[in-house]
């Protein structure tokens, strides 16, 4: 799409009372001159792509209130300012000309005679498209508060809302002015999807993606060489054309709404039974709340990050439970909230948990695929990816395991994860195993943070076991070579099992302790291409039992887990997509090759996490396979045992039994 | 011979550079795996002498995942089986239609990254993939008897609110392509009108009645070459899949009604 930029000027008397440029969007016509609400018009001769004329409208509001707003008082003629911005803004555009033709020739992908770039009236691009004339039907722009869609998502949005609007019309004439009209009336922004920095560098306003995720293509949209954004692509396409329309809360249902902290009464803890860890935790969570609403926030800003909390608790301490309060307690304020979790199947397990929680409050789930992903709710929950879709949306955000797998080393996650947040917002970080950064943070008390270090049944967390094997890859080998010659294996009569598997005795007589105990088992494997000869390997090893393997590019890996957690399956080899969320009361964790990466120190005490998780069963095993032990193996079992400590330093521990000493 | 055996020395020695630096390899395009670290990629296992210029862009997975048509079994839609369509309508605006490669579910994906999720830099990957065929297509034609026809390139339009809204039209840029790679000249010689929804969603019949009238001859194309040309002209429209061929159909009759010339079709995927 396509804007103009005009120039309003009210004039009173003589004197300049107000000078204001806004972008209108390009149904507004004409050029030069033209009246409007008392004030004279003046608008570009071009019309610009959106993000360019955004930028520019924001750069000369800047300027206008500088030196030039001072020269004016002083007798300078309004024409001979806007003169002088207008051949700012020749030469800006005359270097933007020359870029976009340096990019579009470094790519050499676009035909020659496009090579120009445009930038001249053409009276709107949608004038002749339809729709002119006719009445546009009202839209609920109130409950679009906090989203951030571009034309299509809103397009399907207005849909799902019941609003008729028929695909590909959004870009037509009539939706355009219901646009603008709903932007001057204060109901959306419209936000550039790829701006202009202050530097003219460029960037994704959505993702957050540099220059080197932006690809530049010549536009149909705008007709000038335009980059699209290629790291957020899979959530709808965005150019410098395109802007994205942000829902803006009323003012008045606002103030209405938003009760003061000091009105807000502190919820009552008795209702959520928690054990005494959890108690503690959650009290200084709400001590948090209660205090970072006015104080903090002026020095937060400065430093450009929301307050934040950190609750740091071992495995199976029941994080969702310490988190109800916190919900409850910014739910009565007013607030919206915010819970984002890593994987789409942790998404689906939490929302009719949360439901039943908080019966009253619309609870809203979104995932790749989820039916929810149009409507509006006051306790959201999201995969990371679907966090794009917000901008300044909620009052708080629960962000569950923000080192895990999709945040890790993710900029454009954290992007998303901060972007989502209200400018007064606030973060509830949830961590089994926070990264060096967060912990260095907690411990020089420069971030507020809550330790739980017992399980929610209060007996110590299982601590690994070292066993030394072969390496998986030669144990596979050999157990495929073995299968090979079966005469030699018949011939051998029962010693044949010694041959047919790979794996090693030790651990196949662990495995199968295991077993007889009742216990299910959690075999972890370094790769996806591991999974299923490794499952076949124990299929060989136990015909008894049903073996089977799930990794992330798995079509059945959801009726597979269910089937876990069923206990049909009895032995589940996968990869690190399991080594959270899925619990299951009596489990065993064997962890395969866990000196090759991607395990490290933070999944392997994750992946030991899935042990001992009911309190019928609180002593689970945990055994660590490999051929030496490395420095992600001693610390992740260093951590454990510290953790165990302190829990019974604190006097939480239920019993301190002779299995811990054992084990130690 | 010793000069490509030379190149391919200079390319291994790169790629040994490569896998010591600490440099990420390339990125597969399409599936992201990382490509290049493999200091055995023999000539031999390329598994697509079609497009050697894929291994630009693709792991060697991927490129051995293209469904090429080799052979050709119906002359007329240059499918890889017996096809019922071309049974059923005998007479057809168009002469004939060849196409690339198969469209299985992989090239489905690949051209929905593309098209729908307007990841525009597969484009140059599709245009590769297209060349073969292309340049395949053109030397024949111009061995033929006619000679001296000239051979021109079109393509299937999108609307105007299509246009808008994707931004970019996937079978323009991909006839763009080809007349840079081949220099043959491209025209706009249709306008599209209606704005037909989604053809995927329809039936056969609906979609049919849809397309009726969808296309207009284009008056102010300047076609100096067919105009000065003695001899008919050959019009290739270039479109990204040939699904039952109605849409080509449909252009060809508009393009025969105005022009006198003859109609074939170019397609990166047959359904
Ligand atoms: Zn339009
Ligand atoms: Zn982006
Ligand atoms: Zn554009
Ligand atoms: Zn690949
Ligand atoms: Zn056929």
């Amino acid at each position: 799409m396509r804007a103009e930029l005009q120039l309003q000027v009210r004039m009173n008397g003589k004197v300049v009372e107000m000078a204001h440029w806004r972008t209108v969007l390009a149904d507004a016509t004409g050029e030069g001159e033209s009246g409007l609400g008392g004030g004279r018009c003046y608008s570009l001769r071009h019309a610009l792509p959106f993000g360019l004329a955004l930028y520019w409208a924001e750069r000369c509001n800047q300027g206008w209130s500088g030196e030039q707003a001072v020269e004016m008082r002083s007798g300078v003629g309004i024409e001979e300012v806007l003169h002088w911005w207008l051949n700012q803004l020749d030469m800006d555009l005359q270097q933007w000309r020359n870029r976009g033709i340096d990019m579009l020739r470094e790519g050499e992908e676009v035909h020659a005679s496009r090579l120009q770039l445009k930038v001249e009236v053409r009276t709107a691009v949608h004038a002749q498209s339809g729709g002119a004339g006719q009445e546009m039907p009202p839209v609920p722009w109130a409950s679009l508060m906090g989203c951030s869609l571009l034309l299509s998502e809103l397009e399907r949005w207005l849909t799902a809302q019941g609003v008729p609007c028929q695909e590909g019309t959004i870009y037509t004439q009539g939706w355009i002015r219901t646009l603008q009209r709903a932007s001057d009336a204060g109901q959306v922004e419209l936000t550039a999807g790829i701006r202009v920095l202050e530097s003219g560098e460029l960037c994704c306003n959505r993702c957050g993606a540099g220059e080197d995720a932006l690809h530049w293509r010549s536009c149909a949209a705008c007709g000038t060489a335009c980059p699209y954004c290629e790291q957020c692509l899979q959530l709808g396409r965005v150019r410098l054309c395109s802007p994205l329309v942000r829902g803006l809360p009323s003012r008045a249902a606002n103030v209405a709404q938003r009760r003061s902290a000091s009105e807000a009464a502190a919820p009552d803890l008795r209702s959520w039974h928690l054990s005494p860890a959890q108690q503690d935790a959650v009290e200084r969570g709400l001590q948090f709340l209660h205090e970072s609403v006015e104080d903090d926030r002026r020095e937060c800003a400065n430093k450009g990050e929301a307050p934040s909390f950190l609750i740091w608790a071992v495995t199976g301490a029941g994080k969702t439970e310490m988190v109800y309060p916190l919900i409850e307690y910014e739910l009565t304020r007013g607030g919206r909230v915010l819970v984002a979790a890593p994987r789409k199947d942790v998404v689906m397990e939490l929302k009719p948990r949360l439901q039943r929680a908080f019966p009253q409050c619309r609870v809203v789930a979104l995932y790749g695929g989820s039916e929810d992903t149009w409507k509006e709710g006051d306790l959201v929950l999201a995969t990371t990816h679907q966090l794009l879709r917000f901008d300044r949306a909620f009052d708080l955000a629960v962000i569950d395991e923000l080192d895990a797998f999709p945040y890790h080393n993710n900029p454009m996650l954290h992007y998303a994860a901060s972007r989502a947040l209200a400018d007064d917002g606030r973060r509830i970080l949830l961590s089994a195993t926070p990264t060096a950064e967060l912990k260095r943070a907690a411990r020089r008390q420069q971030l507020p943070h809550a330790l739980v270090y017992v399980r929610y049944h209060r007996h110590p967390l299982p601590v690994p076991r070292l066993v030394r094997t072969r390496p998986l890859a030669k144990s596979l080998k050999a157990g495929r070579h073995k299968d090979d010659s079966a005469p030699l294996a018949r011939l051998l009569g029962r010693w044949a099992a010694y041959l047919r598997t790979g794996l090693s005795r030790k651990l196949v007589r662990s495995m199968r302790s295991s077993i007889q105990r009742g216990a299910q088992l959690f075999v972890f494997v370094p790769r996806i291409a591991d999974t299923a000869p490794t499952a076949h390997l124990l299929r060989t090893e136990f015909p008894a039992e049903r073996v089977d393997s799930v990794h992330a590019q798995d079509a059945d890996r959801l009726e597979k887990v269910e089937a876990f957690r069923q206990g049909t399956i009895r032995i589940l080899v996968t990869t690190t997509i399991l080594e959270r969320g899925v619990t299951v009361p009596r489990t065993d964790v064997y962890i395969l090759d866990a000196h090759r990466s991607p395990f490290d120190a933070t999944s392997l005490v994750q992946m030991a996490g899935r042990a001992g998780r009911s309190s019928d069963d609180p002593a689970g095993l945990v055994v660590f396979a490999a051929p030496y032990r490395n420095m992600a193996q001693v610390r992740a079992i260093r951590e454990i045992k510290q953790m165990n400590r302190w829990a019974k330093r604190k006097g939480y521990l239920l019993q301190v039994g002779k299995e811990m000493r054992e084990r130690e | 011979m010793n000069d490509r055996v030379q190149q391919n020395r200079i390319s291994r020695l790169e790629q040994l550079a490569l896998l010591l630096s600490k440099q990420d390899p390339p990125r597969c395009l399409l599936c992201q795996a990382s490509r290049g670290r493999g200091l055995m990629r023999w000539r031999c296992m390329r598994s697509s002498p079609e497009a050697p210029s894929l291994q630009h862009w693709l792991c060697s997975n991927c490129e051995r995942a293209v469904p090429w048509i080799r052979s050709i079994h119906c002359t007329r839609c240059g499918r890889g089986t017996v096809c019922p369509d071309c049974l059923r309508h005998p007479k057809r605006s168009f002469s004939w239609n060849r196409s690339a490669v198969r469209y299985d579910p992989l090239m489905r994906e690949w051209l929905a990254q593309y098209k729908f999720r307007g990841r525009e830099r597969l484009m140059p990957l599709l245009g590769e993939m297209m060349l073969p065929l292309a340049s395949a297509v053109i030397d024949k034609l111009s061995h033929d008897r006619h000679s001296n026809r000239p051979i021109v390139l079109t393509y299937i339009p999108l609307s105007r609110e299509r246009m808008h809204g994707r931004g970019f039209n996937q079978a323009e840029q991909l006839a763009a392509y080809l007349s840079r790679a081949l220099q043959l000249p491209m025209y706009t010689l249709l306008h599209r009108h209606r704005h037909t929804e989604k053809q995927s969603y329809k039936d056969r019949k609906s979609r049919l009645r849809a397309l009726r009238g969808a296309f207009s001859y284009n008056e102010t194309a300047k076609l100096h070459v067919i105009q000065e040309g003695v001899f008919k002209p050959y019009v290739l429209i270039v479109d990204d899949v040939y699904t039952t061929g109605s849409t080509l159909e449909e252009a060809a009759k508009v393009i025969r009604n105005k022009l006198d010339c003859d109609v074939a079709g170019l397609t990166w995927a047959r359904a």
